[in-house]
């Protein structure tokens, strides 16, 4: 028992002083904003991966040394319950939203909690990606796609026809639209189809597809061998077949799902001047570039698009209607719940 | 007895209501108010849907069905485990006594990942089963109500072995003597004597187990939403993150009370099972009992026992060991994919790393102390200074442990987004330490209550009697006894701090990171290879601390001096 306590106290010194000198790295003077430098702290929410993100950020606060840029991920269900949980306690401390649920962002920009900014590098970003008239951003496109394992998969695959093949029976992979805001947006696209429709979620139910959590999980599903199709969103398709993994995807030919994953500034940010300039960077060249080094196809057309990975103009997407996303949120989950016995 | 109010109650009760206030009871009213608004009114709609959605109760009955049958399974191997090692004499013991623990020590959401690649579609159990045997299909279906069982009771059942292996250790063990000497067979006296004895420590781990369970969430999100099998937990966070309704958290809240309603009525339930019963077998007078010998059969209940530390423990820590050495995913065991290079990036690479160690390792340490001092004094405050209401104070700190870690993140949210007298504690360490705190109370509580039962009265009485004041008899007879408990309750809850998730990801901020939050971002980028070399790294720290305070406090019981 002392032996066990004289640990413990030894370990809590330890932690204690490691803290203790943590602590200080969080004191920053802010200097007075006399020679119009940018200064002063950002909180970023996001659920962007987080190594990614610290790069952008990094860079930024190089460009801008008096400045500080805190980052808070998390998966995009617990930042939705979070910013939603702070919203209505009154107050965020997040300046910066970035994350992939539209139909939310939507939801804020209606509410008066979105900033209208108007960054002078929006020159570089098309029109049909500035959303809710200044209120959110796109600075970096990605698409839904079907991914597969090519050690399991030999035949060609195609698109969203090619999940149905009972070859793969028990065997495919999808996110759930009760904790995916992508796959909430693919059921809102695919049930307002006419090509595919509800009968198309029948026969990917008839043929067991697993219904499981985030587009990470049947990503790395697939990889791992677990699935050997899925649908999953084509960065972390390209991130897995980069470390090594036997996989490969297509844009389906039927179209792919465009998803949205905006940014925008809080309109309750305290530091408004620094979160427009942060998201100024990312729309800039060197920003673009910083996008496209991680794989990302970057939303400025003056920023060559990374290797493999086809333009934009040249992927055909589905349509979404984004009102009628909004409105029928409920019945589009109860219905698919519905369809695959989950609710 | 006639219930004396002394000056104990008049600085104690204070104390211990203003703890309350602040870190209790404001966060949970919090819960009550969401719970009853519904667009904006106070009304009951919500949890009307609760009970009439034919999905929630569905999952009601999930939860319920899982959270028995985990708990008697868990505790009756916890308990076989228990009897075996302390007081048979089961061969490779100290190894078994070792191993045995450590899938308590792995996150489980870690461990629902491992048992994915052993018993996956592509599992390498699964792939072993299918060519030994020329299988078409795998045997096995981790996913669903069998696999969230499977690994939930292989999460739980060490909680059982801890408790129960140090309740009979203190059994003294001459009452069984007693009993033998007036013709009792062995069995007749581990019967009728040992086993009443460690009822608290049983009925105590059976609860645990139960409210651990119904409030898990990463083992049913991973193993149970793609096998439909449906629980209040992961339903709840369908609720409180998807925006699916603008009052999803408020039926998130009504829902998290239908679970803490449940789980205080297993709290009440296990209170009276143990209230009438005398159950003091530590006497001072210990002597240890000796070790039965299991005769011909003790061979093959070691082999089976070896077979079950091989699966339970080795089998996943293994598949953890594999993945992070590959790599990638998805890559055949072969020379050629084999890496070192996701140890050298968590050792090396990744400050974030450091930081989630040091802020997780100092959670921790801290938490779980200031529980076990909390639990002393309160059943101190029971048993000695007849402190009125101090048992339900008890009980209601154990209560949050119902609580889904997501709501309770909610209710710290909402309670504590706003400085309280000018101090804000959001987004500091601060927040988690508190929350950790409600959340893991329960288990010093009731450890340290079922040790505190199993003290014979005399032992604290002679000091009072020869004129010792209270406090010294508490510091020089009762917390020594204790010592038992007290350990217990502390590593019970040591464990699942160092490795929370669930609260960790909604509460923490930038430079506040977890080992938890650290694996789970690694994971959802994708470096599943890397969160493995993580998790391998986490295991090993444990089981070294692990060793180091077992090799301090084992052997006196055994030895009996």
């Amino acid at each position: 028992m002392k032996r066990l306590i004289s640990l413990i106290v030894l370990l809590v010194m330890v932690a204690g002083i490691s803290f203790g000198s943590g602590q200080k790295e969080t004191e920053k003077v802010d200097q007075p904003a006399e020679d119009n430098a940018l200064s002063g702290s950002i909180t970023l929410y996001t659920s962007e991966t987080l190594t990614d993100v610290q790069e952008y950020a990094n860079q930024f606060m190089k460009l801008y040394p008096e400045t500080t840029v805190e980052i808070f991920r998390t998966g995009t269900t617990e930042l939705t319950a979070k910013l939603q949980s702070e919203l209505s306690a009154g107050q965020t401390p997040a300046d910066v939203v970035w994350f992939a649920d539209m139909a939310l962002f939507e939801d804020f920009a209606a509410k008066g909690y979105l900033e209208t900014i108007y960054p002078s590098e929006v020159a570089n970003v098309p029109d049909k990606f500035v959303y809710f008239d200044g209120k959110a951003y796109e600075v970096r496109l990605i698409y839904q796609i079907v991914m597969y394992n090519t050690n399991l998969v030999k035949k060609e695959v195609r698109g969203w026809e090619t999940l149905l093949d009972p070859e793969f029976k028990g065997r495919v992979g999808s996110a759930s639209p009760f904790y995916s805001g992508a796959a909430l947006t693919q059921v809102a696209t695919i049930a307002a189809d006419e090509r595919l429709g509800w009968d198309y979620y029948k026969k990917l139910a008839a043929n067991e597809a697993v219904v499981g959590g985030g587009n990470g999980g049947v990503a790395r599903g697939i990889a791992s061998g677990e699935f050997a199709i899925g649908l999953t969103i084509d960065f972390m398709a390209r991130s897995q077949k980069e470390q090594g993994a036997p996989v490969d995807y297509v844009y389906q030919e039927e179209g792919a799902l465009y998803v949205p994953t905006p940014i925008s500034v809080m309109s309750s940010s305290s530091n408004k001047e620094l979160a427009e300039a942060f998201v100024n960077y990312l729309m800039s060249v060197p920003g673009q570039l910083q996008l496209q080094a991680n794989g990302y196809m970057p939303v400025s057309s003056s920023v060559a698009l990374p290797e493999g990975v086809p333009s934009p103009a040249d992927i055909a997407i589905l349509k979404t209607d984004w009102q009628y996303l909004r409105n029928s949120r409920q019945e589009l989950l109860d219905t698919y719940g519905e369809i695959f016995g989950i609710q | 007895m006639k219930k004396a109010i002394n000056i104990d109650t008049y600085i104690l009760l204070p104390i211990f209501l203003l703890i309350l206030g602040t870190l209790f009871i404001y966060p949970l009213s919090r819960l009550f108010f969401l719970a009853l608004q519904h667009n904006g009114e106070r009304v009951f709609t919500n949890i009307g849907i609760v009970f009439t959605e034919a999905s929630n109760l569905k999952a009601l009955k999930n939860t319920i069905v899982l959270g028995l049958s985990t708990s008697a399974l868990a505790s009756a191997i916890g308990f076989l485990l228990s009897w075996l090692i302390v007081r048979t004499d089961l061969g490779m013991k100290r190894i078994f006594e070792v191993l045995l623990v450590l899938p308590f020590f792995i996150p489980p959401f870690i461990t629902a990942f491992a048992w994915i690649r052993l018993l996956g579609r592509g599992g390498y159990l699964n792939t072993l089963l299918c060519s030994l045997f020329g299988l078409d299909n795998p045997p096995f279906n981790i996913y669903g109500f069998w696999g969230v069982l499977l690994v939930s009771v292989i999460y739980t059942y060490p909680y059982a072995y801890i408790i129960i292996s140090r309740s009979i250790r203190n059994v003294d063990a001459s009452f069984e003597e007693a009993a033998r000497c007036s013709g009792a067979t062995r069995w007749q006296a581990l019967r009728d004597i040992a086993l009443p004895v460690i009822l608290p420590a049983v009925t105590a781990t059976a609860l645990i187990i139960f409210v651990t369970t119904i409030s898990m969430f990463g083992i049913p999100m991973i193993l149970g939403t793609p096998g439909r099998f449906i629980v209040l937990t992961t339903r709840i966070y369908g609720y409180v993150g998807s925006f699916r309704d603008p009052n999803g958290i408020n039926i998130a809240a009504a829902m998290s009370l239908v679970l803490v309603t449940v789980a205080v009525l297993g709290l009440i339930m296990q209170n009276f099972l143990i209230r009438k019963e005398k159950y003091a077998v530590v006497t001072g007078k210990h002597q240890a009992a000796e070790a039965s010998s299991l005769g011909i059969l003790r061979f093959p209940v070691t082999i089976i026992v070896a077979v079950f530390t091989l699966l339970v423990v080795a089998a996943p820590i293994s598949a953890i060991f594999v993945t992070s050495i590959m790599k990638a995913l998805g890559l055949s065991i072969s020379p050629e994919n084999i890496t070192a290079a996701h140890y050298v990036r968590v050792l090396t690479g990744m400050p974030i790393i450091v930081r989630a160690f040091r802020n997780s390792f100092l959670l921790a340490l801290s938490a779980p102390t200031v529980l076990v001092l909390i639990a002393v004094v309160l059943h101190f405050a029971q048993r000695h200074l007849e402190m009125p209401g101090a048992g339900s104070i008890g009980t209601f700190l154990s209560t949050p442990y119902a609580i889904p870690g997501t709501v309770i993140a909610v209710m710290m949210i909402a309670a504590f987004i706003q400085p309280i007298f000018g101090v804000s504690i959001y987004n500091t360490i601060w927040i988690l330490f508190i929350a950790y705190i409600l959340r893991f109370a329960v288990f010093p509580i009731r450890t340290i209550g079922a040790a505190w039962k199993q003290l014979d009265p005399a032992l604290e009485e002679v000091a009072r009697v020869s004129g010792a004041k209270k406090y010294h008899m508490l510091r020089d007879i009762s917390v020594p006894l204790l010592k038992g408990g007290i350990s217990a309750g502390w590593l019970l809850a040591f464990m699942p701090c160092l490795t929370e998730l669930t609260l960790s990801i909604l509460l923490y901020s930038p430079r506040n990171e977890t080992i938890g939050v650290t694996a789970y971002n690694l994971i959802q980028e994708g470096l599943v290879t890397v969160a493995g070399a993580l998790a391998m790294i986490i295991i090993f720290v444990v089981f070294i601390l692990q060793l180091f305070t077992r090799s301090g406090s084992r052997n006196r019981y055994l030895r009996g001096t």
